[in-house]
């Protein structure tokens, strides 16, 4: 029976997820097989244009690989994008079915409603760990191919906290299309609230000290980590805790909704 | 207007405005937030580069216009496209639909235009909040500015919008179409970050990056034309494609 | 005259056919559907109504053939367009806009029929009892058949297609849809419709067609069953010549070890007595009703 149900959650995500793959392969190993032009570019542009104001991580960047693949896939432009495919993931369940009108079989099968949440998170989460590995597959190949050295072990370093983050909003969305029906109006709110998210940490996320309130909200902060991570021990696992306390609170609110919804 | 392109058009906003409203909820929450956070992330910007400043209109253009703005932007301008025949086929009301003496360009064109005139709303509605908003953190902000940066941003940016509405008409899952629309955007941006296909910069068009005026951070007499003609051109030509997608498929 | 005869029909195709990819949907489909008739569309589950009738209103296009609807084109766009003004069509989902209230629909609905009938629309509110603020999504299947019932016959059409009218309304209703078809009827509309209710086909049409696997299997009216359809049924004491009995009007043999029974459309007694003449014993002629036609049509095992 369960994996009857799980099967069903695979077979109503499964083109969200395969695209989800194909764009994480695309971008990931855009960065790595693309970072010697995108070098050499830069270097062009040192010399052709002096006046550019180039930020802080630049320098760093164009000599140190690591720290390149680092700011922009764990903390900048993958971290959006991997966001918002955990989003995608988690958007469906009961509410979507109710409009699609097969609520009514789901609900009449002897089941109860937790066990139906539970498999469709339980396909989720592994959708977005298999995106995880994707990630880190197609940047240590990427790297390879262009014989660019790359420590695995950064690779999974700064996946773990990236796969915990992307848990949370995962869990948010999960969550949220138990209160908001409509086929595209819970994207809408679950991808708009996750940019008004970033825009708030954006300058926290550059570098200034954490004020006490944006604690909660330091997901992104927290998802790229440590620019230097190299042990087990410099990875924020208090930060992961509470990120996967976050999941499980949006987790808990979204079970609570789906049990005590008329459908 | 006769009365039935009015009722097509009625029913294309009552099929979008959830998202319509969802969307502007969350711009107009960027608007605010941008103009009151302005002191403190301007003096914390300006701590960080020490001897040097933040203008206002820069602070401006880097959160909105080029910043988030475009990024929100974009996104509600892709699941504005959403919707049409194909999904109403999914749901099993083409039938009502295509049973109306009605042409189907009609139907499509008829939702196009709610659509970009939705997009167009929102793109307006953080600008013209700075405008309205910048006295209460001592600034001010003009109304040409705002205006301006508004009509360049959403007129260069429509050709999301009709790339989406383009994708909902030959994509019939239901979230096929954003997630695909949504990875080639961020594609598309990538892309034309490359020199040799900068010309295809849309995003620099509709913040007019290539048209401010030295360091005020305003836009001068310069509008880019070409840019958003093009933009405006291939929007119009995926609108097209999308009737033409319509009127060859069965139902 | 070929003028006034083309005129006399709502619905006329000739050798429509549709092809899904390898399958083939509708198979050669010629049918005349007379203006002013209620016809009865019976067919299995998978049969082709649905395939047939969305050919015809202009949502998907023939692979072959052609076919009109009061007098219009199916295969020319702009004369599907005035051919619709004209038709009131209810599908078989009965699905209509989850975002709009019963009263948006109607609002909406009647914009695009000049020949709105404010009479026909306030009479089945009342009937119905429909609630004009509530979403359509949020009503029963019940009355959002009822929603979609009113919003066609309420258009004041001259033809109106129907698929499965009385599925997911209660007896007392679906009588009462049966009586606004035949009041429809009777002020000139034509009506087509399909239906798996043979009794309610029986009711009110009179005329019946029968498609099965998309092909035409019977085109008569509700009289002529009345009066020419018979099962023959004759006891034989030696094999009898099959080739003997392959008379006009002979529409379906049966062989069960020495009985054979034979379905006629009509020529009963010429047929009964060649079966004597074949020295068959206890010959019986007997009135067939619809649904014992349409099931002896849809056997495949014999013909």
């Amino acid at each position: 029976m369960t994996r009857a149900l799980c099967h069903k959650a695979w077979l109503e995500t499964r083109t969200r997820f395969l695209v989800a793959a194909m764009i994480t392969i695309a971008v990931c190993a855009f960065f790595t097989l693309a970072h010697t032009w995108i070098e050499n570019g830069w270097e062009r542009d040192l010399i052709e244009h002096p006046e550019y104001d180039n930020p802080a991580w630049f320098l760093r960047a164009m000599r140190d690989y690591p720290f390149f693949i680092y700011h922009y896939v764990y903390s900048d432009f993958f971290q959006k994008i991997w966001v918002f495919l955990a989003v995608l993931l988690g958007i469906g369940g009961l509410s979507r079915e109710a409009a699609h009108g097969t609520a009514g079989f789901t609900l009449s099968l002897p089941i109860s409603r937790l066990r139906l949440f539970a498999t469709r998170a339980l396909v989720a989460v592994a959708e977005l760990f298999a995106l995880t590995v994707i990630a880190l597959v197609a940047i240590v190949l990427g790297s390879w191919v262009m014989r660019l050295p790359y420590p695995i072990d950064h690779g999974l370093l700064h996946l773990a906290p990236l796969f915990a983050g992307g848990l949370v909003f995962l869990a948010a969305s999960l969550c949220l299309t138990e209160f908001v029906e409509g086929e595209n109006t819970p994207v809408v709110i679950a991808l708009g609230a996750v940019g008004l998210l970033y825009f708030a940490m954006q300058p926290y996320v550059d570098g200034a000290p954490l004020d006490w309130f944006a604690v909660p909200f330091a997901i992104p902060k927290l998802m790229a980590g440590p620019a230097d991570i190299r042990r087990v021990g410099d990875v924020a696992w208090g930060g992961l805790v509470a990120s996967l306390a976050g999941a499980a609170v949006f987790t808990a609110i979204g079970i609570r909704r789906m049990q005590r919804s008329d459908y | 207007m006769s009365k039935d392109t009015t009722m097509l058009m009625r029913k294309a906003w009552l099929e979008s405005k959830a998202r319509f409203t969802a969307a502007a909820i969350i711009l107009t929450l960027l608007g605010i937030s941008t103009v009151l956070r302005a002191p403190a992330t301007i003096a914390g910007w300006e701590r960080v580069h020490r001897g040097e400043q933040m203008s206002y209109p820069l602070y401006i253009w880097l959160s909105l216009p080029h910043g988030f703005l475009q990024f929100l932007w974009i996104i509600a301008a892709v699941i504005l496209g959403l919707g049409g025949l194909l999904r109403e086929d999914a749901a099993g009301s083409s039938g009502f639909s295509l049973g109306l003496p009605v042409s189907r360009r009609r139907h499509v064109l008829a939702r196009a235009a709610i659509g970009a005139a939705e997009a167009i709303a929102l793109g307006f509605i953080p600008l013209l909040l700075v405008l309205i908003l910048s006295p209460l953190v001592h600034r001010s902000y003009p109304l040409s500015q705002a205006l301006t940066f508004a009509t360049m941003f959403v007129l260069a940016g429509l050709v999301f919008y009709a790339f989406s509405f383009f994708l909902s008409h030959i994509l019939q899952g239901e979230y096929a179409a954003p997630t695909v629309g949504l990875a080639a955007i961020a594609a598309f941006y990538i892309f034309t970050k490359l020199p040799r296909f900068a010309f295809l910069n849309v995003f620099d068009a509709m913040d007019g990056k290539k048209v401010l005026v030295g360091y005020t951070f305003y836009l001068g007499s310069d509008f880019p034309i070409v840019p958003i003609v093009a933009s405006l051109g291939i929007a119009a030509v995926l609108i097209l494609l999308s009737i033409n997608r319509v009127n060859a498929r069965d139902f | 005259m070929e003028t006034s005869v083309k005129q006399a029909y709502a619905i006329e195709t000739e050798a429509l056919t549709k092809y899904y990819g390898d399958f083939e949907a509708v198979r050669g489909l010629t049918m005349l559907v007379p203006k002013g008739s209620i016809t009865g569309f019976l067919g299995q589950n998978g049969a082709g109504k649905s395939s047939t009738i969305r050919m015809l209103l202009g949502m998907s296009r023939p692979t072959r053939g052609s076919g009109r609807v009061l007098d219009f084109d199916i295969a020319n766009e702009k004369q599907s367009i005035e051919m619709r003004k004209r038709v009131a069509y209810v599908g078989e989902d009965k699905r209509l806009y989850d975002y709009m209230t019963v009263g948006q629909m109607i609002d909406f609905t009647k914009a695009f029929y000049p020949g709105w009938r404010d009479d026909v629309e306030k009479k089945l509110l009342e009937e119905f009892r429909l609630p004009l603020d509530r979403l359509t999504k949020k009503l029963s299947k019940g009355m959002r058949t009822q929603t979609a019932l009113l919003l066609a016959f309420a258009r004041g059409a001259e033809l109106l297609i129907l698929d499965e009218p009385t599925e997911g309304l209660d007896p007392v209703m679906a009588e009462k849809l049966l009586e606004l078809v035949v009041g429809a009827a009777a002020d000139g509309a034509s009506i087509f419709f399909s239906s798996h209710q043979i009794a309610e086909v029986e009711q009110i049409a009179d005329r019946i067609l029968l498609i099965d696997r998309g092909q035409l299997l019977l085109d008569t009216t509700l009289d002529s069953i009345s009066t020419d359809f018979r099962r023959i049924r004759g006891v034989y004491d030696t094999a009898p010549v099959m080739s003997a009995l392959a008379l006009d009007g002979v529409k379906r043999v049966a062989v069960d070890g020495r009985t054979v029974s034979v379905m006629v459309s009509h020529n009963s007694v010429t047929i009964a007595e060649r079966m004597r003449a074949q020295s068959a014993t206890a010959v019986e002629v007997s009135p067939m009703t619809l649904k014992e036609i349409v099931l002896e049509s849809l056997k495949r095992d014999q013909s």
